[in-house]
């Protein structure tokens, strides 16, 4: 429908019967079509300069749908910051939003009929909804907040008002879905409800002149004067600053009118950052910009100092690199709803469980450069930590907000690394809540060779012969009874007495065992044997003594010493052997009965306790260095666990 | 017509541990070692305890009541308790 704006009188055409208001192209007033006809909402404000590979009439497709972006608008949030919405005509005849925020592209639908949900007032972050978007889903509130509108152009498809506010409730299910909440200026009022999901440009299949247009690859940034001294500060991120700080007069400014405007002094910094303005370093495969400084302080008996770092590059948006103590955090975004939180306080996230470490309040003290969003110093959120290194997760809640990240433990020697930095001012204090134990791999891997050893023992268990192949029988008699001069057969001079077993057969490649067994009592035997092949002359020599003793003592039995000993010997030649024993014992008593048996094949225990040894003495040394590492990493947590818990008092 | 997001780009993966520490591959290896020997030690009937391996010529072990002198076989001993 063409008509004439009624501002101008310029010709202005609504190509669509569903849309509500045409910003006309010349006098940029809001021209609005309704019952009473065409009236004007009055002018709408000139456009701010976003980058965006996204433009007025370019073509596209989504989910298989093509569509055509036909209006955009931009909106101040409340909080400071400048989001844009680009509204698209589907083939379908639905319109779709299309909103652009600190670098992440969000595409909705409005969906009448998608649940009932509570008034604006009720709403408070962390709240669950269930909507219906194709199937029901649980989205979680991230946000309750104001904002304006600021700008447009373009078919808008609803009511349009140049700088009038409305309430506004953002949602996400954690999964990449989510849903905006519009109450427009009632907050008693069932609000309008856009589903949708978070995308990537790629996602829409732009078309332009058959080229895909790609978003900016690098920071545009601005030069503006101090109000305050007249130094040059330049902004590197001018798109989306809202505060900054002037680095030569430490004034604080206000950076969301387009100018700077005086807001304040900033106090006397406590601490220099470490890592200045300006540095650009490769995180996530992306070069970001460190663009500003947060020092902030976590208040738990006393003040516990920490930096945060804002890195930025228009492809990614922002992310942060934390510092407390000498240690290093690369920080992400994560979606409302992303992390499940138990009922018992600890928290599940990629499957992963971590635990709690800390709550507390969080109070910025100081900034420097951009933020991008209306900080102040004394500024206070509740911020709860969860770990398991080296991620953290945090959450950060106000009344009207919750915002969740995920934390990744750098080394310093990584930061510099990347940031180019030749050194850094502060070296690590301590062990950080997510610094993770290196050598933890130790313990998986002794669990993993601990089977293997024992699925061995159990192979050799099984394939073991155990066959005996000698077992014979000799009087050892006390040859000093003797009357005789000349030492009997078989008798030394110095009285030991020798025996020779009958020959027998041992296989190649199996261990032998020789078992020697007296029934002595109070008294000892001495044994020096060989191992004897027939063929070679070769022997195996051992000797072995045989002790026995018991009694009482202050009326109490003991016994010391046994009646048996073995030797092993490791696989002989095959062929045929003998033993040879040569035996002495104490003067007095009777003959003793030495038994020899000689089994081959046998299962060799006592490899399998050296073994278990030799694996478990480094893992058990790991173990106590893992313990004394967890103790002191627990030691400011106000949730340690038990076994970080133990022996406390001690602890340096 | 798909409804689950592409890309979710505000959920990246949990970072997991870095790969093993030098210490972590080095017990490993000789934790390796330690269990490939015991097995090979099982099949092969490898023993670990001394014992003393020596020769005697039949000459000696044949000799008339050479066989019972122990000097003839050995360096000596003489012990008990």
């Amino acid at each position: 429908m063409k008509t004439a704006c009624p501002q101008c009188g310029a010709e202005i055409d609504f190509r669509y019967d569903d849309s509500f208001v045409r910003v006309c192209g010349y006098c940029r007033a809001a021209v609005v079509r309704g019952d009473r006809g065409i009236e004007s909402l009055g002018r709408v404000a000139d456009l701010a300069p976003l980058e965006s590979p996204l433009s007025l009439f370019i073509e596209g497709r989504f989910q298989g749908i093509g569509f055509m972006l036909v209006g955009r608008a931009q909106i101040r949030h409340g909080g400071g910051g400048v989001w844009q919405e680009w509204y698209g005509k589907f083939d379908d005849g639905r319109w779709g939003w299309i909103a652009e925020a600190q670098g992440r592209v969000f595409v909705t639908f409005e969906s009448a009929g998608a649940g009932a949900v509570p008034p604006w007032g009720q709403l408070a972050p962390s709240m669950q909804l269930a909507l219906l978007d194709g199937a029901w889903r649980t989205y979680m509130v991230a946000e309750r907040g104001e904002a304006r509108y600021l700008a447009a152009e373009g078919e808008i498809p609803y009511r349009f008002q140049p700088g009038g506010a409305f309430l506004f409730a953002d949602l996400s299910d954690g999964h990449g879905h989510v849903a905006t909440l519009d109450y427009g200026d009632r907050a008693d009022e069932p609000p309008s409800i856009y589903l949708g999901r978070e995308v990537v440009y790629g996602d829409l299949a732009l078309v332009s002149g058959g080229a895909v247009p790609a978003p900016a690859p690098r920071i545009a940034s601005r030069h503006l004067a101090c109000p305050q001294c007249g130094g040059s500060i330049e902004l590197r991120a001018p798109d989306a600053t809202q505060r900054v700080a002037c680095p030569y007069c430490a004034a604080f400014l206000d950076a969301s009118q387009g100018d700077l405007r005086l807001l304040g002094r900033l106090g006397k910094p406590l601490s220099k950052p470490a890592i200045p303005l300006g540095t650009r370093g490769t995180f996530d495969g992306e070069e970001l910009t460190v663009i500003g400084t947060i020092h902030r302080a976590a208040i738990i008996h006393g003040r516990w100092p920490f930096f945060e770092y804002l890195l930025y590059s228009p492809k990614v948006g922002f992310r942060w690199l934390v510092e407390s103590d000498g240690h290093w955090t690369f920080v992400r975004p994560l979606a409302v709803g992303a992390v499940i939180e138990r009922a018992d306080g600890e928290v599940t996230y990629d499957g992963v469980p971590l635990r709690r470490f800390q709550a507390c309040p969080l109070v910025v003290d100081a900034v420097y450069g951009e933020m991008y969003w209306k900080v102040e110093v004394g500024e206070q959120v509740f911020g709860t930590d969860w770990v398991a290194p080296p991620a953290m997760v945090s959450k950060e809640e106000t009344d009207s907000e919750v915002t969740w990240s995920l934390g990744e433990y750098m080394t310093a020697d990584d930061v510099k690394e990347r940031l180019g930095l030749a050194e850094l001012p502060t070296r690590p204090v301590g062990i950080a809540p997510n610094q993770p134990f290196r050598h933890a791999g130790v313990g998986r891997v002794f669990g993993w060779l601990l089977l293997a050893v024992l699925a061995a023992a159990s192979v050799l268990l099984v394939i073991a012969d155990n066959r005996v192949v000698l077992d014979e029988r000799f009087e050892v008699v006390d040859t000093r009874t003797s009357s005789s001069a000349q030492p009997p057969p078989g008798v030394g001079a110095a009285g030991e007495q020798v025996f020779f077993s009958r020959p027998f057969d041992l296989a190649g490649g199996q261990n032998v065992e020789i078992r020697l067994h007296s029934g002595i009592r109070n008294t000892w035997l001495y044994v020096v044997g060989d191992l004897v092949n027939e063929a070679t002359g070769e022997l195996e020599s051992f000797d072995r003594s045989i002790e026995y003793y018991f009694g009482t003592d202050g009326g109490e039995s003991w016994t010391e010493g046994s009646t048996t000993t073995t030797v092993h010997i490791g696989a002989p030649a095959a062929g045929r052997y003998l033993v040879r024993v040569e035996a002495q014992r104490e003067p007095g008593g009777g003959a003793h009965a030495l038994t020899v048996q000689v089994r081959q094949g046998v299962f060799r225990g006592g490899h399998l306790v050296a073994a278990l040894v030799a694996l478990g003495l480094p893992a058990l040394f790991i173990l106590l260095w893992w313990w004394w590492f967890e103790r002191r990493r627990w030691r400011d947590s106000d949730h340690a666990p038990w076994y970080a818990r133990q022996g406390e008092s001690d602890d340096d | 017509m798909t409804t689950e997001p592409a890309t979710p780009v505000d959920r990246p993966p949990l970072p997991r541990p870095a790969r093993p520490s030098l210490l972590t591959r080095v017990y490993t290896l000789a934790g390796g070692g330690v269990v490939a020997l015991y097995l090979v030690a099982g099949l092969l009937g490898w023993d670990f305890r001394s014992t003393e391996r020596e020769t005697v010529p039949a000459s000696v072990r044949t000799a008339p009541g050479g066989y019972r002198t122990f000097h003839f076989w050995h360096t000596g001993y003489h012990g008990g308790k």
